[in-house]
């Protein structure tokens, strides 16, 4: 089961963080895709060393550019299922086995990790605020009744996958995910996961002025289609 | 139309008494240049129909609010119920600008998608002429 499993992993300047998690996932799940997202430091040369696949972006274009990228290639090589995880070492490679339960069982085509259900360590009370808050966005506006709506811990069947196209080249592809699971009315589960924060995590992860802007950014899209 | 020849009547009354009008000169002069310019490259066919009249017809009533200023004292207060003529004028730039910052921002994220498709071809080819392709590329 577990050659079918491709875990994708977008990464952007994550030298330091990145060849941990690498090695972490790759000891259970061999197929690791990293996306080397146009990275100006040692990225994809950790990358290259630690990860059976590894791709890179001539220049940078966003997460959620990457995570296509990932899902695309992983797909072209036979993916049976796909997970996207991050690079900087905020999830733990043991959830990957629950996360891919509902798909390999036939409960579901697509998880979501979410935080809320099961543990969010050292998350600071402002993000907490911010994430509730775009929970709270994702029911209104996605109308989606999920407990963790910007979770980058996520699995696909390989159905599933083919249904998904990221257009939304940076973090505002959250959003549009979800919008594409709800247009494709496939079966989904949210799957409890530990997401640990540390301040290299902290630092990397999106400031709440950049929430804004993604916010807006999603808002637009839909207004252009 | 009484009020528009008030106002011009007005407005030749005070060109009378004031210096020459080097401003309103200069104005002519650019817009009218950009008129023809603009229309010369339409009929040429050198940019879309549709872009070349809009762009004209724009250059044009510069053109014309710049030899006839009180029109658009006339046009604001008939047309668009707003006292001062640039007044009007603010308020129309600044809907035109909006418009104009939504057309390019749109424009702009259909580059941005195009070029991130681009970028990711790239990535995949490069990957599998790398050795990605084959089950043999592990590290």
């Amino acid at each position: 089961m577990r050659a079918g499993v491709y875990v994708v992993i977008a990464a952007y300047n994550e030298e330091s963080a990145v060849g941990d998690v690498i090695r972490s996932v790759s000891a259970l799940y061999p197929n690791v895709v990293v996306v080397d997202d146009g990275s100006s430091d040692g990225t994809a040369d950790v990358a290259a060393a630690e990860a059976r696949f590894t791709l890179r972006h001539s220049i940078n274009r966003g997460q959620g550019a990457a995570l296509q990228t990932g899902i695309e290639f992983a797909i072209g090589r036979g993916a049976r299922i796909i997970v996207t995880f991050d690079a900087d070492g905020q999830h733990r490679v043991e959830d990957v086995a629950a996360m891919i339960a509902p798909i390999v069982a036939g409960e579901a085509e697509i998880a979501l990790g979410s935080r809320f259900l099961g543990r969010a360590v050292n998350l600071p009370s402002s993000r907490r605020v911010m994430l509730r808050l775009a929970v709270l966005f994702t029911r209104i506006v996605n109308r989606m009744p999920l407990t963790d709506a910007h979770n980058g811990f996520r699995a696909f069947s390989r159905k599933a996958a083919g249904h998904i196209n990221i257009t939304a080249d940076r973090m505002a592809h959250a959003s549009e995910i979800i919008d594409q699971i709800r247009e494709s009315g496939l079966a989904f589960k949210e799957v409890p996961v530990e997401v640990r924060y540390s301040e290299y995590s902290l630092a990397k992860g999106q400031s709440t002025v950049r929430a804004v802007g993604t916010v807006f950014h999603y808002l637009m899209a839909r207004v252009i289609g | 139309m009484n009020e528009l020849l008030l106002t011009i009547a007005q407005q030749g009354a005070r060109k009378a008494t004031n210096a020459p009008p080097t401003m309103q000169i200069i104005l002519v002069a650019v817009f009218g240049a950009a008129f023809l310019f603009l229309a010369v490259t339409t009929l040429r066919g050198r940019i879309r129909t549709i872009t070349g009249l809009f762009w004209s017809l724009l250059a044009l009533a510069a053109l014309v609010a710049s030899i006839w200023p009180e029109l658009t004292t006339w046009f604001a207060r008939q047309v668009l119920g707003v006292q001062a003529g640039i007044n009007a004028v603010v308020y129309l730039t600044a809907i035109g600008m909006v418009i104009g910052f939504f057309m390019l921002y749109v424009r702009l994220q259909r580059l941005r998608n195009e070029l991130t498709v681009l970028v990711r071809r790239l990535a995949i080819a490069e990957a599998q002429e790398g050795g990605a392709g084959s089950d043999d590329g592990a590290p």
